[in-house]
């Protein structure tokens, strides 16, 4: 009898185990088919003379080729975007979730609402106003749109994150400090901000997430005029040489190397911090 | 006891609610009250503004009233999108029959993704990073890929079909068949809604399946009477994100179709692109605007309806949203 259960349970788990790695190879088919891609010869790539999945001769020096001097203006441009917002975008939400945490003053409710309201507001709506109010300060073409709304805003979710974070930590932490003499800054400095690290890293990670795929936002505001292609991000300045024909005649070889060098920072850093990532998700999910 | 009342006390001058305190304390969010009145705010109501300008092209800071003495200020925008141009009904269609199948289909399939993920074996941690791992691919690079994938002459999607004894498809490159290769993809990316669900399934209590199963419960009956209720506030929230994801589908077309703009005869015509389109291709702002104002308006009624028919949302014992 236990051995006939101890065989049920094995097959149980062996079928279990089957369909996970069916599943899991369903999952990782668009990383191998980049990869193979962007390693195979210039005609192999366009499906000439049989289209193939696996290479037949593997020829890495595609990505070598990739580092043109198109492809360094963009990951310069995409740096600068991603830097700035990485510095940015934890400072501004941290602060403004402490005075939402920790401060009084009159309407701090309502302007708490007010600032959550804009979750519920999604980009498609405000773009063109917004991409008018920057062109009459000349911003566009330029990484100032994709820089200044986030150091105002820091995004509501990550206030609404750290504020609830915040207002977990014993206010006991605030009160010694006061008696110690210490301001208002100076306790956000050296008390709370040490303290909410977990949030901080989810907020970097996240923020260098979503500034390094940005399309939408780099395609309405830097968009491609002579001038603005100085500018253009990776995602964007991809776009228009890849997928916009006319402008230049690249092979899928080519362009799939691009993908996996744009893939591996993304990717790497998940691997590294999927669990703060898919726990941040899974808070804003459920709370937001 | 008596060192915490003075510690209250001193705490009282400093933290307390003096209006040079109130103030201080404001200073930390003005910012980013700045922030949503600069770019949420005032948008919202200049677009509104800019909507009555049948002709403004963005390039002067405010529209005129005339040009060449004819009144550009009137309803011309709203009479157009509602009366006179199909292509805004085309879209809403879109937009409408991409929503009502691919919300509910990744609902139902990433949370049969997360049951599976939630069986007790070694090694699922791996998994479910390998699951997630698809959303992470940037946008344009996720249209490169699937465009190349779903190449007619030259893409891996017909080989196999072929190989599998199936007849070829036109994908992308026919009316009748992009959409659906366009919601297709949309399977790879179930690992975020899964995320969620698998969150859901594992603050389901044991012991109450337990319960169930000392009662004589069923598998079946333990997941409609019990599971699923406990999960309702992530397919709630799944609801409205993939509602609002739906309804703002603009850069996934573009890089997907390239230069090919909305795919054959605009089958790919999203809301959200005809609103680009618009402004950024045609510079008629003032219609853009109006297009705009028209999503915001739809947004918040599903948005509306969404929460004031959430009765069915489970929030715990507390029953408190």
């Amino acid at each position: 009898m236990t051995k006939h259960a101890k065989a049920v349970f094995i097959l149980k788990q062996s079928v279990i185990y089957l369909v996970l790695v069916i599943f899991g190879l369903f999952f990782l088919f668009p990383f191998v088919f980049m990869f193979f891609k962007s390693v195979m010869g210039d005609l192999e790539s366009v499906g000439m003379p049989y289209v193939r999945f696996f290479p037949t001769e593997w020829h890495f020096e595609n990505y070598a080729k990739v580092f043109d001097v198109d492809f360094i203006r963009y990951f310069r441009n995409t740096l600068i975007v991603v830097v700035c917002n990485m510095i940015g975008v934890p400072l501004a939400s941290c602060l403004c979730a402490y005075g939402f945490a920790r401060g009084h003053f009159r309407g701090k409710n309502v302007c708490f609402m007010f600032v959550l309201s804009t979750i519920m507001l999604p980009a498609a709506v405000t773009q063109v106003p917004v991409y008018i109010l920057f062109k009459m300060f000349n911003m566009t073409g330029t990484l100032l749109p994709l820089i200044i709304p986030n150091l105002f805003g820091g995004g509501a979710l990550n206030i609404f994150l750290a504020r609830q974070f915040i207002r977990s930590l014993p206010k006991e932490l605030d009160e010694a400090a006061v008696i110690d003499g210490a301001g208002r800054l100076k306790i956000f400095f050296s008390v709370i901000l040490p303290l909410v690290k977990p949030i901080i890293i989810y907020i970097i990670v996240n923020t260098f997430m979503s500034c390094w795929r940005d399309f939408d936002s780099a395609l309405v505001y830097i968009g491609n005029t002579a001038s603005s292609r100085e500018w253009q991000t990776l995602a964007l300045g991809i776009y228009y040489k890849f997928l916009i024909r006319g402008t230049s005649d690249v092979y899928p070889n080519l362009q799939m190397a691009t993908g996996v060098i744009m893939v591996i920072p993304v990717a790497v850093l998940f691997l590294i911090f999927q669990r703060q990532l898919i726990e941040g998700v899974v808070l804003t999910g459920i709370k937001g | 006891m008596k060192a915490k009342a003075l510690a209250n006390k001193r705490g009282k001058t400093v933290l307390g609610r003096s209006v040079r305190s109130q103030l201080g304390w404001a200073a930390f969010t003005l910012p980013v009250l700045l922030g949503v009145l600069i770019f949420s705010l005032y948008p919202m109501v200049i677009s509104l503004y800019y909507s009555f300008f049948k002709t403004y092209t963005g390039t002067t800071n405010l529209p005129d009233f005339y040009i060449n003495g004819f009144l550009n200020f009137g309803i011309f925008n709203y009479k157009k999108m509602f009366t006179l141009d199909p292509e805004v009904w085309q879209s809403l269609g879109i937009t409408a029959l991409y929503s009502v199948i691919v919300v509910p289909a990744s609902l139902i399939l990433s949370f049969l993704v997360a049951l599976l993920m939630n069986s007790k074996v070694k090694g699922i941690g791996i998994f479910r990073v390998i699951y997630y791992l698809p959303v992470i691919i940037p946008t344009t690079i996720w249209g490169l890929l699937w465009a190349d994938f779903f190449n007619v002459r030259f893409g891996l999607a017909n080989q196999i079909l072929s190989a599998l004894g199936l007849p070829e498809s036109q994908f992308l490159e026919s009316a009748d068949t992009a959409l659906v290769t366009f919601m297709s993809i949309n399977l790879w990316t179930l690992g975020a809604s899964m995320i969620l669900w698998l969150s859901a399934l594992k603050n389901v209590p044991d012991e109450l399946i337990e319960a169930a199963k000392l009662d004589g419960a069923g598998a079946f009956t333990r997941m409609f009477r019990i599971t699923i209720p406990m999960c309702t506030p992530v397919l709630f929230y799944n609801l409205i994100t993939g509602i609002i994801g739906a309804l703002q589908t603009l850069g996934s077309v573009m890089t997907l179709m390239g230069d090919s703009g909305a795919g054959p005869d605009n089958s790919l015509l999203f809301f959200a692109y005809k609103i680009y389109g618009t402004a950024f291709m045609s510079y008629n702002m003032g219609y853009a605007c109006a297009l705009a104002w028209f999503l915001f308006v739809i947004i918040g009624a599903l948005t509306l309806i969404a929460f004031r028919t959430s009765k069915w949302v489970y929030y715990g014992d507390g029953g408190e949203s």
